[in-house]
Order: C-alpha cells, then sequence, then structure tokens
C-alpha cells in the first residue's frame, strides 16, 4: 500500500505538467506535453523502430556487463588472493578505476571503429571495477576464525577460495553488479550518442536533430524503463543463487 | 612374570607433551612474551582443563596445540611424539564465537560435511554428518540455517563439524562462556558423553572453575604475566558425573577449593 501511494507523486507530477503546457504556462517550445510524448511514443513502438533500438543497446549492455563482470571478478581474486599480484597491481587498479570512463569513448571509438563490439568494450570497462573492487575486498574479508577453522581442517587453496573466500565476497559481489549493470547501460548509450549510429543513444541525437522533442523525451523514458527493469531482473535472478538472496534484499534496503 | 610398562612407552602415548614453551608478540617498539617455559602433557583420552583467569594467553596455548601458531624458537610441542609444525591430522577444535565459526550461508547439515567434501563419498559423508548430528543431539535440524538456531544449537553443531572428522582429541576455547547457566550445563553433559562415547581426548580451555572441575581429570592452572602453568590438579571424581549428585559430593567441593586456592595464590604471585 505504500508503495502504492509512492506513485501519487510522480502521477501528481505529469498531471501537473499536462496541465501547465496545455494553458500555455510553460514558454519553451522544445518541452512536449506529456500527451504529444505518450503518442511519440506509440508512434516509435509500432514502427518497430523501439524495438530495433533497445535490442542494440541491450546487446551492447548486456555484452559489456557480463564481459567486465567475468573480468573484474577474475582480477578481483587475482588481486585478492595471491600477495605479488596485490603488492604490484593495486596501485594500477586504482590508477584506471579512476580515470572516468567517458574519456576512454573516443579512443575506443578510433580502435574499433562504430561498431557493437566498441560499445561492448566501453561497457565492459566501466563494469570491471566496481565488481574487481568488491571481489578484492570480499575475498580478503574472510574472518580469522574462519581462517583458523580451514587451516585446521586441512583445506586447499582452492578449496578455500571456494568455501570461505567467495561466499564471503557474495554480498559485495552482488551490489557491484547491481551498480555495473547501471554504469553499463549508461556508457552503452554513450558510445552511441558518441560513435556507433545505432541502439538508443544515437536515436536520441537523431531526433534531436530533427528537432522531435516528443521522440527525445520517449528514448528518455525508455531508458529509465530498461534501468528499472534489468535491476529488478538482475534481483529477481539472484533470488535463485544460493546466499545472494539475502545479499541482493539488504542492497535492496541500502539503495 | 608379568611386564610392566616402561616410562618411554607411556610417554608415546601422550596425546599432546610440551616443554619450554614460550611465545611471543612483537609489536612495534616492544616484544611481549605471552606465555614461559609452558610445560605439561596430556594423555591419550585424558579430559584436561586449562584454567586461567582472562588475558593470560590460553586461546595463545590452544591455537599452538593445534598447529594454528608457531611458538618461539626452542619450544617443544608434540602431538604423539611429533613436533607440531602444522594443524595435526586428528585434532579438532571448537572455537568461542560459535556465531563467527559456523558458515552462515550453509546449513546445518552443510557446515558439518565441510571437513569431509571432497574426501569420502557422499554416502558415507552423509552418513557420518548424521551419526555427528544424532551425537550432540540435532538430528532434527540438518536443514535449517546456523540463524535459526539458538546459541547452544549453534555451538553444538560446531561440535558436531569437529566429531564428524572423528577426532582424536578436540581443542576447545571456552566453548561455553557465551551459554546462559542452564544451557552450559546440557551441554557440558552432552561434552562428556560424546567425550565416553568417542574416547576422544579432551583439552578444555575456560575460566570458570566449577566447569573445569566438573569436566575434568586434570586442571592446568595458567597464570602470571608472561603465565606459565602453575599447578596441576588431579580431580579424582568419578565418572559418569551428574550436575546436582557430583557437585554434592564433598570431593567436588575439596578439588573446587584446591582449583581456587591454587588460582588465587597464583593471581598473588602474578601481581607481585
Amino acid at each position: 500500500m505504500r508503495r502504492l501511494i509512492g506513485f501519487a507523486v510522480p502521477v501528481a507530477v505529469i498531471l501537473l505538467w499536462q496541465l501547465v503546457k496545455s494553458i500555455g504556462l510553460l514558454p519553451y517550445d522544445n518541452i512536449p506535453a506529456p500527451s504529444d510524448i505518450w503518442s511519440s511514443t506509440v508512434d516509435l513502438a509500432s514502427s518497430g523502430e523501439l524495438l530495433t533500438n533497445t535490442a542494440h543497446t541491450l546487446e551492447a549492455c548486456l555484452g559489456g556487463w557480463a564481459l567486465g563482470s567475468v573480468l573484474g571478478l577474475l582480477l578481483g581474486l587475482l588481486l585478492g588472493l595471491v600477495r605479488p599480484a596485490w603488492t604490484y597491481g593495486m596501485a594500477s587498479v586504482e590508477v584506471l578505476r579512476a580515470l572516468p570512463a567517458i574519456s576512454f569513448v573516443p579512443i575506443v571509438v578510433i580502435l574499433l571503429a562504430q561498431t557493437v563490439e566498441m560499445e561492448i568494450v566501453i561497457a565492459a570497462w566501466v563494469a570491471i571495477w566496481p565488481v574487481a573492487i568488491s571481489t578484492i575486498d570480499g575475498v580478503r574479508g574472510v574472518n580469522p576464525v574462519h581462517q583458523d577453522l580451514a587451516r585446521s581442517l586441512g583445506l586447499s587453496p582452492v578449496a578455500k577460495v571456494v568455501k570461505f573466500a567467495l561466499p564471503t565476497a557474495l554480498p559485495k559481489i552482488v551490489v557491484a553488479l547491481r551498480l555495473s549493470l547501471s554504469a553499463a547501460l549508461v556508457l552503452a548509450i554513450v558510445a552511441e550518442i558518441v560513435g556507433d549510429p545505432e541502439g538508443i543513444g544515437y536515436a536520441l541525437v537523431e531526433q534531436q536533430q530533427s528537432l522531435r522533442p516528443a521522440a527525445m523525451f520517449s528514448y528518455i523514458l525508455l531508458t529509465g524503463v530498461l534501468g528499472i527493469v534489468l535491476n529488478f531482473i538482475l534481483v529477481w535472478t539472484l533470488r535463485f543463487v544460493p546466499g545472494a538472496r539475502q545479499a541482493a534484499r539488504g542492497a535492496d534496503d541500502a539503495a | 612374570m608379568t611386564v610392566e610398562a616402561t616410562a618411554p612407552a607411556t610417554e608415546t602415548a601422550d596425546a599432546f607433551s610440551c616443554s619450554k614453551l614460550f611465545v611471543e608478540y612483537r609489536t612495534r617498539n616492544k616484544v611481549l612474551r605471552v606465555l614461559e617455559d609452558v610445560g605439561f602433557s596430556c594423555a591419550q583420552g585424558e579430559f584436561l582443563s586449562i584454567l586461567g583467569p582472562s588475558g593470560t594467553g590460553k586461546t595463545t596455548l590452544l591455537r599452538i596445540l593445534a598447529g594454528l601458531l608457531s611458538p618461539g624458537e626452542g619450544s617443544s610441542v608434540r602431538f604423539r611424539g611429533k613436533e607440531i609444525t602444522g594443524p595435526p591430522a586428528g585434532v579438532g577444535i571448537v572455537f568461542q564465537n560459535y556465531a563467527a565459526s559456523l558458515l552462515q550461508w550453509r546449513t546445518v547439515e552443510r557446515n558439518v560435511a565441510l571437513g569431509l567434501e571432497g574426501r569420502t563419498s557422499k554416502a558415507e559423508r552423509d552418513e557420518r554428518v548424521r551419526e555427528a548430528l544424532e551425537l550432540v543431539g540435532l538430528a532434527d535440524r540438518g536443514k535449517d540455517y546456523p540463524w535459526q538456531l539458538s546459541g547452544g544449537m549453534q555451538q553444538r553443531v560446531q561440535i558436531a563439524r569437529s566429531l564428524v572428522m572423528r577426532p582424536e582429541v578436540l581443542l576447545m576455547d571456552e566453548p561455553f562462556g557465551a551459554l546462559d547457566a542452564m544451557t552450559k550445563a546440557q551441554l557440558q553433559d552432552e561434552l562428556l558423553k560424546v567425550a565416553e562415547v568417542t574416547g576422544a581426548t579432551v583439552v578444555f580451555v575456560t575460566h570458570d572453575i566449577d566447569e573445569a572441575v566438573y569436566l575434568s581429570d586434570r586442571v592446568l592452572v595458567l597464570a602470571g604475566r608472561p603465565a606459565t602453568v602453575g599447578r596441576e590438579l588431579r580431580i579424582d571424581l568419578p565418572r559418569p558425573r551428574d550436575q546436582v549428585a557430583t557437585k554434592e559430593l564433598p570431593a567436588y567441593l575439596a578439588a573446587r577449593h584446591r582449583v581456587y586456592e591454587a588460582l588465587r595464590a597464583e593471581s598473588e604471585a602474578g601481581a607481585e
């Protein structure tokens, strides 16, 4: 019930927006009325353009996110568990993750041209760091009693990672996966605005250049919906991963 | 003609023996000696308590016996006659903090199975887990998660996790320290039963005098700074022991008295 009440606010804002626009109080012609946005969305959806662009952006975002997450996990395990790797590698990681991912877009466009691979690489780059950092933190955070226990049971290094380090790190990794998913979506769209002439990002530019603000708002709304849906699917999927369920719920409460 | 057991033969039958054991912790600007010239042995099948005030290094001593911590250069610590260089096989450990020790993401069964995974067939593992849980009275809680159990039950899971490995020795670090009096008494009796059924040697660290006297065959009093074994007291009380009957025996009260005096004498000596 509380959640439903929460929806009253955006509904009221939309109604107010529509009202202000209809009675001509809003001086900007390029801000469309909600009704215009709705009809343009219906048009874009029925022409199939919306779906094609969404599919393209999703491919880039999810591809990059998956790639980045796997690489981040491996990097995190390496740095978190192998002492020399941590000693020699951590400074580089701190430098690389401090560089804004967006600043890499132009160089990746030169390297890989205007392709979906270019988008994937950029989305992957931004997805790597949260997952890597959380994995490092997590696997290094095995509590001292567990460390004693693992040694006293004579567990192999691999067993220690699988039975202690990874489960300990899992809640942090889950949070990181959610962060990197939203970041990957943002970067995929940026890559489309700057480089690859396809997908939602390019559609935004295209509509801007043809002075169709209502269609631009359609795409803006679409990105918001995509973000929510992707997060929901991820959280829902995690319910089936043992140990991640509480982590997913905990992250929800924290958010 | 009878053949009498000679002294060396009984020596090798010791579960643990240490001599000249010392431990130092290096801090930034000084060396802190925690244990000094600790020497004792623990026979197989014996229930030995290590008693001492908080902060005397009881846990440190237990971690050395568990092979988790190396003592100072020149110390001798042996398990079944062999110098300890790492965690020896056949030694199980039960930690004080059960919540930190159990794997919260695993069910009770899978917590208990931890040390067997990949080492036995699944059928044998299941059977041994079931046996161990039965021994600690948790046969019906295998599918629960640790956080669904009371503190006493969680500590039983930890005991079962050690028992499943069929240890010759159980090292226990103030295992009942965090439990309420009734649960504590119940678990003490269960531990005595387990020790009897399995024949395991138990080295039990505690700061509770009554607990040490009630459970043990022998009590070592650890005291001083750095700590050493001040007194060694044999507790000759009949077994099986009983929370009411045993504690009413004059011999129990006498033993309790002796241990109390020893502890007081040692801490006074340490304070000087």
